[in-house]
Formats: C-alpha cells, sequence, structure tokens
C-alpha cells in the first residue's frame, strides 16, 4: 500500500495542473449561451470581489469546459500544446479527460482519485488515492471549486485584484512539498467566472490553460455521472 | 511411618506437585515443536518460517461502517485505542508520508542498476538510435500530461525513463486499499483498515489471546461511541490457534469431568468403597503431576499436545491400583498388602514396562514434540507404577473390602474362561483365521492425512479471514514460492531467477499474478550487470542529446545525465540497506531469517496451471512451491508415520521384553498375541469398510495395544493361582470398563476426529477383555489349583 506513495510527487503535479484547468468553471465572456447563468451573468458590470467570485462558484451546479493548456518548459525547445474537456460535479467530484496530443483522464471521486494515461484504451488506472499528496490535491481542487474562501485562506496566500468586471487571484502555496514545486498560482475571470489560469513552477516552467465553451451550471444526467464516474444507477 | 503422617507426606508431595505445575500449564500448542527439528532442511526451514515469520505475526482488522466518513472514523478511534499496546509491534492505519522521500533517496541515485532484467538482451536495442528517440518521443508525450512537474525535473538526469520503471515496478506490487483522511479504506468505502503486526508469534497462544480480547474490548468501546453501528472482522494466524485452544480448553473440561464421574461411578459401584476409589485414582494423579513437574524443569514448558496425549496414557496405568486392589481384596487374610504387591510385582513392572517400551519409539523420531510426548510418558508411567507399588499398600485395609458382587462376578469370570478350555483349538483356529483375513484385508488400508479430516477450522472463522483478506489484497498468503541460500546477496540471486521463471509463466497464462522481493531489490550481481551494459554503450550521453534534440528537447537540458556517468557505479542496493530503510516494512513479509540461511518469498495468485508452475522453478535451486495445506497435511502424514513406526517398534521392544522375563516363547507369545490381533483386526476392520484412517486412530491403536499387552501379562502371571485368576479377570474387567467409559467421554468433544479416536479406543479395548482368556488358553496348561479360602472369603 505505502509504496504507493512514492507517487507524492507525481501527484504535486498532478494537483497543481488539474487545479489550473479546474478552476475554469465558468468564462461567461467567452463561453456560448449554454446556461441561463452562463448566457446572464448576474453582475457582471460590478467590480467583482473575492467573496463574490468564491460565492458564484459555490452555487454552482456543475461545470462542463472545455480546455486549451500550453506548457512552457525548459526542457523543450517548442511549448507542448494539450486541449480537453473537464467536467466538475459538486461538491467533490472531477473529471478532467485530455484529449490531445495523448490522450489521458484524471478521476476525482471523493477520495478517490484515479489517472489513467491511455483513457479508455485499456491503460491500466493508476490509483492515487492512497498518496497524500493526491489527497492535498483534491482538498486543494474542491476547495476552489466549492468556492470555499476561508480553506483557500488556509491553504495559499491569496491576493485578489480586480479592474471593472475582470479579476485576479494569486495564490502562494503555503505547504512547503507544494512550494517544492509551485510558485504561484493565477486565476484570472471576469464577472463570477474564470478565463484563464497560469501555473509557475519552482523552476520557471510555466503551464497556461484557457477554458472556452463552458456550460458554468451544467446538471450532470444520470447517463453522464454513469460515464464519467461509472456510478449505479439511483447513486 | 504411620499411615496419617504418610498421608499428609504424600497430600504435601501432591501439592507441592500441584502448585509448581499449575502456574506453568499452558494449553496451547507450538506448531515448531511437531515439525521437524533443525537441521537445514527444507523442512526445517519451512518450520521455523511458520514459527517466526511476519506472516504469523500479521493481524488485519476490517471496521465496517454504514458510510464511509463513519468508517474512516471508527478506524482512526480503533488505531488510537491499540497504539502502543504491549503486544503489538506496529500498528498501521495509513500510508506512511516519509515514503515517497525515502523512495526516491533509495533509488533514484542507483536508477540505471535497475534498468532490466535482462540489460545484455534488452539494453543494446534500447540504448540505440532508434530506442532513445522512441524513449523520448514517449517523455514527450507524457510532459503533457497533468502529472508532468516531477517528470519535468526528472528528465534531465534520466532520459533513459530507469526511475519511471522503478516505480512502475513499485506500483505494481500495491494492494487495493484507498486512503480517506489519513485512514486506510477497502474499495467499496464502507470498510477502514487496521494493519497490525504482533511482538511474538502467532502460535504464541498466551501472547494473543490477552491481545485479541483487548482488541475486542477498544473495538466495544468505539461500536458503543458510533451507536453500536460497527461490525469488527479480522484476519490472522493467531485467531485459528486462540479459538483452537479454547475449544481443547472446552474439550478438556468436559472430556475430563464426564470421565472422571463415570469412571469413579464404575469404580465406586465395583468396589463399594470411597477409600478404594481414591486409592484407585491416587496414583495416576501422582504420576501425571510428577510428569508434568520433570517434563517443566526439563523442558521449561509442556505443549498442550503432550498434555493431552500424555493424560490420555496415564488413564491407562489405573489398571495398577485396580490390579492391587483386587488382588489385596482376594487375597488370603494373612497376607499383608505389602506381601501382595511384592508377589504382583513382577506383573506390574512388565505391564508398566512393556507400556514403557511401546513410546520409546517416539524419542527416536525428530520430532521434539513426540520426544517429549515419550518423555513424558514413559516418566508418569514409571512414577504411577512406583507409587502404586511402594506408596498404596499402606493405605490398604486390613480388611478386603471387595464387595460380595464383585466377587461373586470374579468367581463366574474365572468359571466361564475355564469352560472355554476344551474348546481351545477351536478359539485358537478363530484367532488365527482372524489375523490372517485382517492381514490379507490390510492393503486396501487409506490414510487420510489432510488437516480437515483431523481437526477442520471453524468454517466462520475462514470465511470472516477470506472476506478481510479479500479487502486488502488479492494475495491469500497461503501459496507461495521461498528462494533460500546461505546469504542474503545469493537469496536474493535465487529470487531474481524465482521471478524470471514465474513471470514466463503469468506470461504464460499459467499464474495470475505474483507478489516479489524484485519489485524491491535485484540482486548485486543483476544490478552491476546493468551498468556494465549501459557504460558499454559508445558516447551515451552524446547519442542521447542527439536523438532527443531531433524530438523537441533542448540538447543542453541533459546535462545532469552526463554528469551521472561520469560519476561511476553507484555502490548496489542490499537488502540489510532495504530492511533498515523505512522502507523495509513493506518487504518485511517476504523476507525471512532462518538462521544462518536467508529466505524470501514470493506470493502466488491465481495458480492455473500447477503442474507448469512447479516445472517453471524446478531447474531453479534452492527454492520450492509451498502450499499451505499440502504443508499441514504433509505434517500429520509425517506424525502418523511416525506413529505407526513407533507401533511397529514398540510392539518387537514389548515382545522382547515379554521373552525376556518368560524366557520361553509360549507364555510370552501368549501375553502378546491377543493385543496384536485386536489391533490387526482392528486395521482389517477399517480396511473392509473402507473407513479412510487418520492420526488420531494410529494414536488409539496405540493405546489399545499398550493396554491390551498389560491384560495378556495379568492372565499369564496369574495363570497358576485361582484366586488370582480370578482377581486378574475382575481386575481386567474394571479396567476393560474404566477405559471404554474414560474413551467414551470423548463423544463428547467437539472435535470429530476426537470422537471417532474414542470409539477406536472404546471397541479395542472392549476386544482386548473379550480375547484375554486366549492369554490363557494359549498356554495350554490345566486349570489353576484352588486355594484356601481367605478369611475374607470365609
Amino acid at each position: 500500500m505505502k509504496r504507493r506513495a512514492f507517487l507524492a510527487g507525481l501527484a504535486a503535479g498532478v494537483a497543481l495542473a488539474a487545479a489550473a484547468s479546474g478552476a475554469g468553471r465558468a468564462e461567461p465572456s467567452l463561453a456560448p449561451a449554454a446556461s441561463p447563468r452562463a448566457a446572464a451573468p448576474r453582475a457582471a458590470s460590478q467590480t467583482p470581489t473575492l467573496e463574490g467570485v468564491m460565492a458564484g462558484m459555490a452555487g454552482a451546479r456543475g461545470v462542463v469546459a472545455e480546455f486549451r493548456e500550453v506548457k512552457e518548459l525548459a526542457l523543450l525547445s517548442a511549448p507542448l500544446e494539450s486541449r480537453g474537456v473537464l467536467h466538475f460535479v459538486p461538491p467533490d467530484r472531477m473529471v478532467r479527460r485530455t484529449l490531445e496530443p495523448v490522450p489521458s483522464e484524471l478521476v476525482v471521486d471523493g477520495s478517490r482519485v484515479v489517472f489513467r494515461d491511455d483513457a479508455g484504451a485499456g491503460g491500466a488506472p493508476a490509483d492515487l488515492s492512497a498518496d497524500p499528496s493526491a489527497r492535498q490535491f483534491v482538498d486543494n481542487v474542491t476547495t476552489i471549486f466549492r468556492g470555499d474562501l476561508a480553506a483557500l485562506r488556509e491553504r495559499y496566500e491569496v491576493a485578489f485584484e480586480a479592474d471593472g468586471p475582470r479579476w485576479r487571484l494569486a495564490l502562494t502555496p503555503r505547504d512547503a512539498v507544494v512550494r517544492r514545486f509551485v510558485r504561484s498560482l493565477v486565476l484570472e475571470g471576469e464577472g463570477e467566472g474564470l478565463r484563464q489560469m497560469v501555473l509557475v513552477e519552482r523552476d520557471g516552467d510555466r503551464t497556461t490553460t484557457r477554458f472556452e465553451r463552458v456550460d458554468a451550471d451544467h446538471v450532470h444526467t444520470a447517463e453522464e455521472l454513469r460515464a464519467l464516474f461509472g456510478d449505479a444507477p439511483g447513486r | 511411618m504411620s499411615r496419617g503422617r504418610l498421608a499428609l507426606l504424600v497430600a504435601a508431595l501432591l501439592a507441592v506437585l500441584a502448585a509448581f505445575v499449575a502456574p506453568r500449564l499452558r494449553f496451547g500448542t507450538d506448531i515448531a515443536n511437531f515439525l521437524p527439528a533443525s537441521g537445514g532442511g527444507e523442512d526445517a526451514l519451512l518450520a521455523r518460517m511458520l514459527r517466526d515469520s511476519e506472516l504469523s505475526r500479521a493481524m488485519i482488522l476490517s471496521i465496517e461502517a454504514p458510510d464511509e466518513a463513519r468508517a474512516v472514523a471508527a478506524g482512526r478511534a480503533l488505531a488510537a485505542e491499540l497504539r502502543g499496546h504491549p503486544a503489538l509491534a506496529a500498528l498501521r492505519a495509513g500510508p506512511d508520508a516519509e515514503l515517497p522521500r525515502q523512495v526516491y533517496e533509495t533509488y533514484f541515485p542507483r536508477r540505471f542498476l535497475f534498468l532490466s532484467d535482462e540489460p545484455e538482451a534488452e539494453l543494446p536495442q534500447r540504448l540505440s538510435e532508434e530506442g532513445l528517440r522512441a524513449e523520448a518521443r514517449r517523455l514527450r508525450g507524457e510532459l503533457a500530461l497533468p502529472a508532468s512537474t516531477l517528470l519535468a525535473e526528472i528528465v534531465p538526469a534520466d532520459p533513459l525513463g530507469a526511475f519511471r520503471r522503478v516505480l512502475d515496478r513499485l506500483t505494481g506490487a500495491q494492494n487495493t486499499l484507498r486512503v480517506v483522511d489519513g485512514q486506510f479504506v477497502a474499495g467499496d468505502g464502507r470498510h477502514a483498515v487496521l494493519f497490525l503486526a504482533t511482538k511474538e508469534s502467532g502460535f504464541d497462544s498466551a501472547a494473543q489471546r490477552p491481545l485479541l480480547a483487548d482488541v475486542a474490548a477498544a473495538f466495544e468501546r468505539v461500536d458503543a461511541a458510533h451507536g453500536d453501528a460497527l461490525v469488527l472482522e479480522s484476519s490472522g494466524l493467531n485467531r485459528y490457534v486462540v479459538a483452537g485452544e479454547a475449544r481443547a480448553r472446552g474439550d478438556a473440561v468436559w472430556v475430563a469431568g464426564i470421565s472422571f464421574v463415570g469412571v469413579g461411578a464404575i469404580l465406586l459401584l465395583a468396589l463399594r468403597s470411597r477409600e478404594s476409589l481414591l486409592l484407585t485414582l491416587l496414583p495416576g494423579v501422582f504420576g501425571l503431576l510428577f510428569a508434568a513437574a520433570v517434563g517443566l524443569l526439563v523442558y521449561g514448558e509442556l505443549d498442550g499436545i503432550t498434555l493431552a496425549f500424555g493424560t490420555t496414557l496415564l488413564g491407562l496405568t489405573i489398571d495398577y491400583p485396580i490390579h492391587l486392589l483386587n488382588h489385596h481384596a482376594m487375597s488370603p487374610a494373612h497376607e499383608s498388602a505389602r506381601a501382595v504387591a511384592r508377589r504382583i510385582a513382577p506383573s506390574l513392572a512388565l505391564a508398566a514396562g512393556t507400556t514403557m517400551a511401546s513410546y520409546v519409539g517416539l524419542a527416536f523420531t525428530t520430532i521434539p514434540g513426540f520426544r517429549q510426548i515419550a518423555f513424558f510418558s514413559v516418566v508418569g508411567v514409571g512414577a504411577t507404577f512406583a507409587f502404586t507399588l511402594l506408596v498404596l499398600p499402606a493405605f490398604l485395609p486390613d480388611a478386603r473390602p471387595l464387595p460380595p458382587g464383585s466377587r461373586r462376578f470374579a468367581g463366574a469370570l474365572g468359571r466361564a474362561v475355564l469352560a472355554l478350555e476344551p474348546h481351545r483349538g477351536l478359539l485358537a483356529g478363530v484367532l488365527v483365521a482372524l489375523g490372517l483375513a485382517s492381514a490379507a484385508a490390510l492393503p486396501g488400508l487409506r490414510w487420510q492425512d489432510e488437516l480437515a479430516a483431523l481437526s477442520a477450522p471453524d468454517p466462520a472463522l475462514v470465511a470472516e479471514d477470506q472476506r478481510v483478506r479479500g479487502r486488502v489484497s488479492p494475495f491469500d498468503g497461503s501459496r507461495f514460492a521461498i528462494a533460500s541460500a546461505a546469504s542474503p546477496a545469493a537469496a536474493v540471486a535465487v529470487n531474481d531467477r524465482v521471478h524470471a521463471a514465474l513471470a514466463a509463466c503469468v506470461e504464460r497464462g499459467q499464474l495470475e499474478g505474483v507478489r516479489s522481493l524484485h519489485d524491491f531489490l535485484w540482486s548485486p550481481e543483476l544490478q552491476h550487470r546493468n551498468w556494465s551494459a549501459l557504460t558499454r554503450a559508445p558516447d551515451l550521453p552524446g547519442r542521447v542529446e542527439r536523438a532527443f534534440a531531433a524530438e523537441g528537447f533542448r540538447p543542453e537540458a541533459f546535462a545532469p545525465f552526463r554528469e551521472a556517468l561520469a560519476a561511476g557505479e553507484p555502490a548496489p542496493l542490499e537488502l540489510a540497506e532495504l530492511r533498515s530503510s523505512e522502507l523495509g516494512r513493506l518487504v518485511a513479509p517476504l523476507v525471512l531469517d532462518l538462521g544462518e540461511r536467508t529466505g524470501i518469498v514470493t506470493l502466488l495468485r491465481g495458480i492455473r496451471d500447477p503442474e507448469a508452475v512447479a516445472a517453471a522453478l524446478a531447474d531453479v535451486p534452492g527454492v520450492r512451491l509451498f502450499d499451505q495445506e499440502g504443508f499441514v497435511t504433509g505434517i500429520y502424514r509425517e506424525f502418523r508415520d511416525a506413529t505407526v513406526r513407533q507401533m511397529a517398534l514398540g510392539s518387537a521392544l514389548v515382545f522382547a521384553l515379554l521373552w525376556l522375563r518368560y524366557r520361553r516363547f509360549r507364555p510370552a507369545l501368549a501375553a502378546f498375541l491377543p493385543s496384536t490381533v485386536v489391533a490387526l483386526s482392528l486395521l482389517g476392520a477399517f480396511a473392509a469398510l473402507g473407513v479412510p484412517l487418520n492420526l488420531l486412530h494410529a494414536m488409539s491403536l496405540t493405546l489399545v495395544t499398550g493396554q491390551g499387552s498389560d491384560y495378556g501379562i495379568f492372565v499369564v502371571d496369574s495363570a497358576d493361582r485361582a484366586r488370582d485368576f480370578r482377581a486378574t479377570m475382575l481386575s481386567l474387567t474394571l479396567s476393560c470398563f474404566t477405559t471404554i467409559f474414560a474413551y467414551g467421554s470423548l463423544a463428547v468433544s467437539a472435535e470429530p476426529a476426537l470422537r471417532a479416536m474414542g470409539l477406536t479406543t472404546g471397541v479395542g479395548i472392549l476386544c482386548c477383555l473379550l480375547l484375554s482368556p486366549l492369554s490363557f488358553l494359549l498356554l495350554a496348561r490345566r486349570a489353576p489349583e484352588p486355594e484356601p479360602e481367605s478369611r475374607a472369603l470365609a
């Protein structure tokens, strides 16, 4: 059992990258009119506050968003791009499905964290549930998605700025393990929605995730849940 | 010395013995006592392994709750209750946060020593231009994944993916648990799981019993705090051991109680005297206590099986005081008790001698428990005999207390035997025919050595054990391969070969999977071969930089790889270092210290083709497949074989003693033959009826022949005097029925095997009584001369 914990570092990376994408639960200004909330963002013209942004996240019934991610790594001579789809089901379920260039799937279901690097093609899943860092990742992601401001302040040093309807939330990890990999996490949005997230690693590597085609108030059907999480009927 | 003073002295002696013995007695059994003694052989190796391995000390607790949150809370609460328990060496409720660091520090510097199981065959291709570019493409793809943060840090020093392969092997050995808030939880989310390791062996019932009680009590408290909504299930060898001991203890109380009351009632009915009853039981009690005390002094402790078997054997020695009392009661009034004792002393000595001789064979086995039984039996029988001859006469009253009914019964028995005399030839013919028919049936004899036939564990315990293990790991722990060698490095080298052979079996579908130390450690020799194969590749750093640059990497990023190769070969990871690290707990169940040897276990799962798996390992020296059921069956077969050999050797010794005593063939044969024919007939009957025999049948037959030969001796020795002959027949009848009653009480045992033992012994002893007149008839003598009646008779 415990030997799985070697994946701690791995999971930390997973956590941060996924947290980045997961934070993009709504981007009203860019998204098509997929839901009433997305189509008519509440108080979009007002100056947003941190409390307001987090409250908006807390009220969501579910999110489906496409993402496009660019990784600028010192190791590579050119940036790496990937794209995929993110599903979030409050309060603590999420699937991050990468479609290109290499299919993969990260499933968070409560305390269960499973990663497949060859989604749907029979690749053996790696169960990260036993990993303390994976646990931390789950907590981080769900903290943001739940709109739990108190918990967010507990995990990060928080700096919030607003300029008109646009806002910027800069998070600096408090945890020493996370700080070994991550220098900062910056979320940018408009109104209650998130448009972009930038993860800067300690060595300068940078991951930028943009969100498109966001359904910020998606109610997942039983069929969708079954497909995403393997739910038994009736759950 | 007056009778009163002697009585006080005897009482004091018994009290001292009892005070010494009682606190030191235990009803548990140590399996190591009944396995071949140490000597380096495979059986000895496995014996020590079973006795002392981590496997025997491991325990798993599963706490079921209505939902995950409550399961987690209950698991934590129970862990808090049990943590620090003096009987526990370790308790794990969740993963160790320090483990990732330990894995990195242990393996990353040695990553290039763990590149391939077959470095000479695999590495040339992997290190070719094509292989390096394929690795670069794979890495580039992985860098696009969410898990790339750590990967990007590692790749510059490990472009070959060596550390990733190490991690892949380690993750392949994982079990099926999840972690919620630091607590292990089964896949269904409703069972919290705790892993315990006890300080003492699971076979040590004295240490395990209070621990299990404390676990149960702790759970009760946790359950009460959770509204009685929890269910505790557990897995561990100690549960079987403690349950078995409790069952044996319960049996012992019932069997001993019924036996004591029944035997007492029979004796009281025959002797009509409480004093006579007490005197009849006294030598056996003394013999038992004396043998236990001496055994404790010699061995330090006595095994439960020794006590049980020795006690049943001593039950047979009740013959001695019965014989003395009856001969005394029917002797002339002028003959003192001591004179009677002196007169029958040769018979009793021979009976005791033959009984002891029949157990001498056990002393020559390599099994410590058998030697202990032999020692206990010989000392106990000797002490009972000595007490009967030396002490008991002082307590016999001057009056001859035999009731008239018993006296008349004795006379009738004597006359009945004499009435058979004209038919001596016919009876001898019947005896011979019986013997021949039984011998002819013997080839059909079947032995059943499976443990289940002897003492099946409680099915509920087994089912619970399987449920708990199923929640934690797909490996059941009862089937594995074990590699052993004289040094840790050599054992790891053997294990390399075992892993290769078993991996091929998995590949061919003959086996579902293995859990091996190979996932953690390779032999120093294999590690060195990896380094050699790596450094033989020409200009590897330059070729890596070019191949990776062609796939979009910056070549200058791989300077750490160049530096790592230039630093030279790192020291290999050795077993001792691994075991002393924080990773040691992960490999502890797979490594055994076997004195001067080291054993390495590979757990097997889903053996689809046992013969193919065995064949695959046949070419690897120092390895053997272990199947718990087969192993235990082997132990019992050895046990049974030893008992049968001991019966044969004991019979030869008994006959030799009889011949030495009588110096003529006919009386020796007369004393020996009836019990032998009975044993033979019982075996023949079992064979003819198709009843499979087990160890306890063999032990029962030993008891039957032991007592049967005593009957023959008593008959032969009293054949010349009518009064003695009548007393002997009365003694035999009493002895027979007390024995039958004593063993009949086994019918209340919870063990089917013990019930069978009672039946075998009861029927056998009754047959010995019925055939005992043949000892007289075989002597071919005239009827004994009548003697003047004793005063009591008058």
